[in-house]
C-alpha cells in the first residue's frame, strides 16, 4: 500500500467508528429478522380471529395452544419426525460422498478431461428430461413407494461442486501437498489426510445446504410414495394444513355442528400456517447452536495456514 | 533436436509413455469422480430423451416416441402469444432487480458478521439472521399481508402518523417488484451469508497480521484483504445467479397475484402453472420450460465468457 | 477449436444417448398400442355376444359369483386424514359383500393433481380410478384423444341402476356423451337445489334503513348507499359499515350476479355465457356482450361511491370471513350463513334475481344435473371381465342403499357396524350424530377418514333429494330416514334461496365435449385471453384505467387475442347440444 499510514490516533478513531457502524449493522438485521420470527411464535399461541384481524402485534392475544394441540396428535406426525431425521442423515452423507471427492477432483489443476466432464455436469442443469421420463426411471428402478427415493436419486448437485470446486482450487495448501508428495505420499493420501481436514468450513457449509434441503423436501414424496409410513414430516404437516384450510369441501350434506366444525378449523388454519412453521422448523432451531459449534471449529480448522 | 546422445535419445518420451505416466499420478481423480459421474448419468441422462416432448405433440399413449414431431410449433406459439413480452419483462425485471438488490447484501453482511469480535453476538446474530429462510412461504406471505395491510398494517400506521396511510399496497402495480424484492432480501440474506463466511475463514491470517502492521483500519483490511479472497467465490455465485436469470420461483409471486396487480405478476411460471391445469398442455408446457432454460443458458455463457475475459475465475 | 470439438462432442453423446436409450416408453407403446386395438375389437364383440356370466346384476351385491381381483386407485375425500385402508368401514364393507378382491391404491387428496396426471401422462393407469371429477376436456383428452378411458356403453348392460337412471332422464345422458357416442365414466350427479351465486344480505340492516330485498339494480345500489350513511348495524358509528364485501380473486362471482341482471347466465365460473336477451339464448363472451360496458359503469359507480370493499380485489376469503364476524358488513357471498357467521345466522337472506330494467324478466342461473361428468372411470387396459365387474361394482354406488352408506356410513349398533363408529339419529336435535373414532377431528373428518370415501359416483357429497325422499319412504325407522321424514330442505338459507332465486330457475349450457383441435384451440386462447380480461376489468373497475377513454381500445385489443374464434367455438358447439335437443 503506497498511501501513509495512518497516524495511531486516526487509526484508532476510524477503527472505533467502524466498530460502532458494524455493531449498528447487526442491530439492524437482527431486529429486522427477529421480529418476524417473534410474531410467527406469538401468532401461532393466539386466537385465530385476533391474527386475521390484525390484533396480533407485540403479545399473544387470548392464549390457545389449539393449534399445536390439533398438529401434534397426530402419530403421523412423529412418524414424519423419525423419517425426516432418517432421509436427512442418510441424504446428507450420500450427498457428501458423491460431492467431496468429485469437486476436489475438478479442482485439481491439470486434469485431462476437465472441461469435457465441466460441460457433461453443466448440461444437466439446463437440460432435464422432465418428470415422466423420471418417473419412468424410477418405476422401473423398482424406488417407487421405497423410502430409498427420498436418499438415492440425483444425491450430485452440480451447483454444489462449483462452490465447493472454487473453495478447493483457493485453499489448496500447495507447500503441505508439496512436502507431503516428496515424502512418498500418494494423491489419495493427500486428499484425506490433506486436503479434507483443512476443508471443514465447505464440507460443513454443504452439508448444512444439503440437510436443510433434505428437512424441507416433499415434492418427491408426494409423486412416489404411497404409503404413509414413510412420509416425511412436510408431506404430513402440509396434508394437514390443507384439510384444515377445507379447501375443497362440499357443504352440501352437511350438518349444523360439522360446519361449525369446520369453520372453527378453517380459522385455526390461519393460525395453523405459524405453528407448522415452528414445529417443521424446531428441531433444526434447536440443534443448530450445538451444531454451530463443530461448524465454527470446521470453519476455524479450514483457516489454519500452512 | 536430434542428436547423436544415446542417453537423450532414451529419455524422449512417446506419447503413450506419457500418457501412462499421466494416468499412473492421476486415476485417483477419475476415480474420486466416478460416484459423481454415474449418479449424473443415471438420473439426469437416462431420462433426457424426455427433452423432445417439447418437440413433440406429446401423446401418453404413444409414448415420446410414438407422438407426432411438430418441431418449433410450441416454441413459435410461446412466442407469438400476445403477452409473450409482458410475461418476459416481468420475469426479467423481477430477476434483475432481485440481482441488482439482492446479490451484494449478503456479502456485506457477511463482513459485518465476520467483523464482529464478540463471540457470542456473532453467534447470536447468525443465528437470527438464518431464521427466515426457514419460514414456509405461505407464512412469509401471510407476514406481508400484514404488515402492509390497509388499515391496521404496520407502514400504514406509520403513515397515519405522517398525514397520508390508508394505502393498500398489494393492489399497486407500481409496488409489486419492490414488495417481491424487498422480501426476497429479508428471507435470505441471512442465509446467503453463510457461503461467504466459509469462504472468509480462508483468508490468510499472516496477510492481515502483515496488513495490521503495516497501519491499515479495518475498513481497509476488508478491502484490501478480505475483498479479494472472496473475490472467485462471489464471481461464481454471480455467475450461476446469472445463469438463472428467467427461474423466478412460483409461489411467492403467486400468492402475491391478484387482479389489480396481474399486469407485473405475470411471470413464466404462473403463466405454465394456469396452463398446467388445463390439459392437454402438456407439449405446450414443456416446450416453454426448454425456452426457459435455453434463455438462461445463453446467459450463463455470455457472463461466464465476460469472467474469463475480465479475471481468472470462470465455470471453465 | 478445442471449445469447438468439446462442444460437438457433448452434443454426440447427448444425441447417442437419446437415440440409443432404451426408452420405456417404446416398449410401453408397443404393448399399449397392441392391446389397446385388442380390447376396442373385443368390447364390439361383448355387446353382440352374451352378458358375461360371471357378473351378478340381478342384485347390487356381490358382483360376481367367481372372485375377481382388480386394482383400484381412489382419492378421498380433502376433510379425510391420513386415510388407512385398514381403518376405514367402507373399504370392510365392500370386502365382504362385492365378492371382489379388491387392492385399493391411495392417492393423497393433496397431491392427486400432480399424481394423476403423471399417471396419465405415463400412461400407468391401475384398473380403475375413484374420486377424481374428471371434466368434458379430460374425457376428451383421456378418453377420446388418448384412449386412456374405457368407454362404458357396452358394459350398461351390467349397470341396472344407473340404465334406469339413464332411461328417466335423457339429459343425463345426453350430458355426460362425448361427441364420438361414447360415455367414458360414472357420472357424479347433483342436488337440485345445488345453489350457484350464493349472495346474503343482512335482514337486520335492511329493516333498520326501512329498505326490502333489491330487485333492481338500482334498488341495489339504494341499498348498498343506505347501509354506507345511516349507520345499519346501529352502534352509533355510521363510517364503519362496508356496504358489499367479497374476495374477488377467491369467489370472483360478483359479477355473474350483476350480468345476472342484465340477462345473461353462466354456470362454471367461466367467461363464456348464454345471453337471454334475444329471443333465442346466445352464446356470448363476457367482456364483448352488448352489456359489458353497462356492467363496467356500474361497478365503477359502486367503487367511487365507497360502496364495495376496498380489499375486495386483494383479500383472500379468510379475511372476509372475519369482517362478517365484525358485524360490518351488509351484503357478501358466502357458502352458508351458519358457516361465516354461526351466531347470527338467522340474520341473513338470500339476495332474490335482479333485473337491469323493470318490467324485464328475472333470471338465475340452475345448478345442472351432473356434477362430476366421470367420478369413476376404467381403464382401456383392463381386461373385459374385469371392466365389467368394475361397471357393476361402480353401478352399485347409485343404489338408495349405497347411498346412504356412502354418505353416512352405518348405523351404529347394527350388524354392518362392524368397528362401532357408526351413525345415529338424535331426535332432539333433528340431526344425524356419530361415535367417533378417537383420532377423529370431528364428525366431518370422521365420516370421510373412517367411514366413507365420499368421492364416489352417484349422488354422495351433493345431497340428491329425490333419494332422500325414497330412502324415507323405504326405511322410515332407519336413522337417516327419520331425519329425512322431516323434509329435504330445512336449513333457513337454503328456504331463503329456494324462494327467491327458484321461482327465476334458467338452465344454462352444460360443459361440451369438443373434438381433440377445438379444444387444443380454446386451451390456447384462453389463458393469455381470461387473464387480460380480469386485468383490465378490476382496473375498469377501480378507476385504475378510465372507462370513457380506454374502453374501445379494450375492445380492437381482445380482437387480436383471438376472442372471436373463441366465441365462434363455443356457438358451434351451443348450436349442436341446441339440436339434439
Amino acid at each position: 500500500m503506497a498511501r501513509p499510514a495512518k497516524t495511531r490516533e486516526q487509526l484508532k478513531n476510524s477503527d472505533a467508528s467502524f466498530n460502532i457502524l458494524i455493531h449498528l449493522t447487526a442491530l439492524v438485521a437482527i431486529f429486522v429478522c427477529a421480529y418476524p420470527i417473534y410474531y410467527t411464535i406469538i401468532a401461532s399461541i393466539s386466537d385465530p380471529n385476533a391474527v386475521i384481524t390484525g390484533k396480533v402485534l407485540l403479545w399473544p392475544v387470548n392464549l390457545t395452544w389449539d393449534s399445536y394441540r390439533s398438529v401434534l396428535r397426530y402419530a403421523l406426525v412423529w412418524t414424519g419426525y423419525k423419517n425426516t431425521l432418517l432421509y436427512t442423515t442418510a441424504g446428507t452423507v450420500w450427498n457428501l460422498f458423491l460431492l467431496i471427492p468429485a469437486s476436489y477432483a475438478m479442482a485439481k489443476g491439470g486434469l485431462k478431461g476437465k472441461k469435457l466432464i465441466m460441460v457433461f455436469f453443466v448440461f444437466t442443469m439446463y437440460f432435464s428430461g422432465g418428470t415422466i421420463p423420471y418417473y419412468l426411471l424410477i418405476k422401473q428402478m423398482n424406488l417407487i413407494n421405497n423410502p430409498l427415493v427420498m436418499i438415492l436419486p440425483g444425491g450430485f448437485s452440480v451447483f454444489n461442486m462449483i462452490i465447493t470446486r472454487t473453495y478447493f482450487a483457493n485453499t489448496f495448501p500447495v507447500s503441505l501437498a508439496e512436502s507431503a508428495r516428496i515424502d512418498g505420499a500418494g494423491e489419495l493420501r493427500v486428499f484425506i489426510q490433506i486436503a479434507l481436514p483443512l476443508s471443514g468450513a465447505i464440507v460443513a457449509v454443504m452439508a448444512l445446504y444439503h440437510a436443510v434441503g433434505h428437512w424441507n423436501s416433499f415434492f418427491s414424496a408426494l409423486l412416489f410414495l404411497n404409503d404413509s409410513r414413510y412420509y416425511p414430516l412436510q408431506l404430513v404437516l402440509r396434508q394437514v394444513l390443507i384439510q384444515n384450510q377445507g379447501m375443497t369441501v362440499d357443504t352440501g350434506n352437511m350438518s349444523t355442528d360439522e360446519m361449525a366444525d369446520l369453520l372453527r378449523r378453517k380459522r385455526l388454519a390461519e393460525t395453523m400456517k405459524y405453528s407448522l412453521i415452528i414445529i417443521a422448523n424446531l428441531p433444526i432451531l434447536v440443534a443448530y447452536p450445538f451444531a454451530q459449534k463443530y461448524f465454527v471449529k470446521g470453519v476455524m480448522i479450514g483457516s489454519i495456514k500452512g | 533436436m536430434i542428436t547423436d546422445n544415446p542417453m537423450q535419445r532414451i529419455r524422449h518420451k512417446t506419447t503413450l509413455d506419457r500418457l501412462k505416466k499421466y494416468f499412473r499420478q492421476y486415476w485417483i481423480f477419475y476415480l474420486l469422480l466416478l460416484p459423481a459421474l454415474l449418479d449424473v448419468f443415471i438420473f439426469k441422462y437416462l431420462p433426457i430423451y424426455g427433452v423432445q416432448i417439447g418437440f413433440r405433440d406429446y401423446m401418453a399413449r404413444r409414448g415420446i416416441w410414438g407422438s407426432d414431431w411438430v418441431g418449433l410449433k410450441y416454441f413459435f406459439q410461446f412466442v407469438n402469444s400476445p403477452n409473450f413480452l409482458q410475461i418476459m419483462r416481468n420475469t426479467v425485471l423481477l430477476s434483475v432487480y432481485n440481482l441488482l438488490f439482492g446479490f451484494p447484501i449478503p456479502i456485506i453482511l457477511a463482513f459485518v458478521i465476520n467483523e464482529i469480535r464478540r463471540h457470542s453476538f456473532k453467534k447470536i446474530t447468525q443465528m437470527i439472521t438464518y431464521m427466515p429462510h426457514f419460514i414456509s412461504m405461505v407464512a412469509v406471505v401471510g407476514l406481508i399481508n400484514l404488515v402492509l395491510d390497509r388499515q391496521s398494517g404496520l407502514v400504514n400506521i406509520i403513515l397515519k402518523g405522517f398525514g397520508s396511510g390508508g394505502i393498500s399496497f398489494l393492489s399497486m402495480q407500481s409496488a409489486y417488484r419492490t414488495i417481491y424484492v424487498v422480501s426476497e432480501i429479508w428471507q435470505h440474506a441471512g442465509w446467503g451469508t453463510i457461503i461467504y463466511l466459509a469462504a472468509l475463514a480462508g483468508v490468510d491470517a499472516e496477510v492481515v497480521e502483515a496488513a495490521r502492521i503495516d497501519g491499515a483500519s479495518r475498513y481497509q483490511k476488508i478491502r484490501y484483504v478480505d475483498f479479494p479472497t472472496i473475490l472467485p467465490t462471489i464471481i461464481i455465485l454471480l455467475i450461476l445467479r446469472a445463469g438463472s436469470v428467467l427461474n423466478i420461483g412460483f409461489e411467492k409471486v403467486f400468492l402475491l397475484q391478484n387482479d389489480l396487480n396481474r399486469d407485473v405478476s405475470e411471470i413464466i411460471a404462473t403463466y405454465t402453472y394456469r396452463l398446467g391445469i388445463l390439459n392437454g398442455q402438456f407439449s405446450y408446457t414443456t416446450a416453454i420450460g426448454m425456452f426457459n432454460n435455453l434463455v438462461n443458458a445463453t446467459v450463463l455463457l455470455f457472463v461466464n465468457g465476460l469472467a474469463r475475459k475480465f479475471g481468472e475465475t470462470s465455470l471453465w | 477449436m478445442k471449445k469447438l470439438l468439446t462442444g460437438l462432442l457433448v452434443l454426440c453423446l447427448v444425441f447417442g444417448l437419446v437415440a440409443c436409450t432404451p426408452s420405456p416408453a417404446t416398449t410401453a407403446t408397443s404393448t399399449q398400442t397392441t392391446t389397446g386395438t385388442g380390447a376396442t375389437t373385443s368390447t364390439q364383440a361383448t355387446t353382440t355376444s352374451n352378458l358375461l356370466a360371471n357378473i351378478c346384476v340381478d342384485t347390487t351385491y356381490p358382483c360376481v359369483y367367481d372372485k375377481v381381483a382388480v386394482e383400484i386407485a381412489f382419492v378421498p375425500s380433502s376433510g379425510s386424514t391420513n386415510f388407512n385402508v385398514n381403518e376405514n368401514w367402507m373399504v370392510t364393507y365392500f370386502k365382504n359383500v362385492t365378492n371382489l378382491d379388491i387392492t385399493w391404491t391411495l392417492i393423497d387428496p393433496a397431491g392427486s393433481n400432480e399424481r394423476i396426471s403423471l399417471m396419465l401422462s405415463s400412461a400407468t393407469l391401475p384398473d380403475a380410478i375413484q374420486g377424481k371429477s374428471f371434466n368434458t376436456s379430460d374425457i376428451v383428452q383421456y378418453g377420446l384423444g388418448e384412449e386412456l378411458f374405457r368407454p362404458i356403453n357396452d358394459l350398461l348392460p351390467y349397470c341396472p341402476q344407473l340404465s334406469a337412471l339413464f332411461d328417466q332422464d335423457p339429459l343425463i345422458r345426453a350430458a355426460v356423451t362425448c361427441t364420438d357416442g361414447n360415455i367414458y365414466g360414472f357420472p357424479g350427479l347433483s342436488n337440485v337445489y345445488s345453489y350457484l351465486l350464493r349472495f346474503f344480505i343482512n335482514s337486520v340492516w335492511l329493516e333498520k334503513v326501512g329498505l326490502e330485498n333489491p330487485k333492481t339494480l338500482a334498488d341495489l345500489k339504494t341499498m348498498l348507499t343506505a347501509f354506507r350513511d345511516e349507520d345499519a348495524n346501529g352502534n352509533g358509528n355510521a363510517g364503519d359499515e362496508i356496504p358489499w364485501s367479497g374476495s374477488w380473486s377467491e369467489a370472483g362471482s360478483e359479477r355473474h350476479l350483476i350480468f345476472a341482471a342484465y340477462g345473461y347466465i353462466n354456470q362454471f365460473m367461466q367467461n363464456i355465457m348464454l345471453d337471454f336477451n334475444q329471443s333465442e339464448p346466445q352464446i356470448a363472451y363476457i367482456a364483448t356482450s352488448s352489456h359489458y360496458k353497462d356492467y363496467l359503469k356500474f361497478m365503477n359507480g359502486l367503487w367511487q361511491d365507497g360502496l364495495l370493499d376496498l380489499d375486495m380485489f386483494t383479500q383472500a376469503e379468510t379475511q372476509v370471513q372475519a369482517t362478517v364476524l365484525n358485524g360490518t358488513v351488509g351484503m357478501v357471498a358466502m357458502s352458508a350463513p351458519y358457516v361465516y357467521d354461526p351466531d347470527h345466522q338467522d340474520d341473513w337472506i338470500a339476495v332474490t334475481a335482479m333485473v337491469a330494467e323493470t318490467g324485464k324478466q328475472p333470471v338465475f342461473p340452475k345448478a345442472n344435473t351432473v356434477a362430476q361428468t366421470a367420478y369413476f372411470v376404467i381403464s382401456a387396459e383392463t381386461t373385459d371381465e374385469k371392466a365389467a365387474a368394475l361397471a357393476n361394482f361402480a353401478d352399485g354406488y347409485y343404489s338408495l342403499e349405497t347411498y346412504g352408506f356412502a354418505t353416512y356410513g352405518p348405523e351404529a349398533d347394527t350388524d354392518l357396524d362392524y368397528f362401532g363408529w357408526g351413525h345415529y339419529y338424535d331426535a332432539e336435535k333433528n340431526t344425524i350424530l356419530y361415535k367417533l373414532h378417537p383420532n377423529a377431528n370431528g364428525a366431518w373428518n370422521h365420516r370421510t377418514t373412517y367411514l366413507t370415501f365420499w368421492n364416489v359416483p352417484g349422488m354422495v357429497g351433493n345431497g340428491y333429494d329425490p333419494y332422500r325422499l325414497a330412502y324415507a319412504e323405504k326405511y322410515p325407522d332407519s336413522a337417516i330416514g327419520q331425519q329425512f321424514k322431516n323434509g329435504i330442505v330445512s336449513r333457513k338459507d337454503e328456504i331463503s334461496q329456494q324462494q327467491n332465486q327458484g321461482p327465476f330457475y334458467v338452465n344454462s349450457m352444460p360443459s361440451f365435449f369438443m373434438s381433440m383441435e377445438d379444444l387444443k384451440r380454446t386451451n390456447e386462447l384462453v389463458t393469455p385471453l381470461d387473464d387480460y380480461v380480469k386485468s383490465m376489468e378490476a382496473q375498469f373497475i377501480t378507476g385504475n384505467i378510465s372507462i370513457d377513454a380506454e374502453f374501445d381500445n379494450f375492445q380492437t385489443t381482445l380482437k387480436t387475442y383471438g376472442v372471436e374464434e373463441f366465441t365462434q367455438i363455443y356457438t358451434k358447439y351451443y348450436a349442436a347440444y341446441k339440436a339434439n335437443q
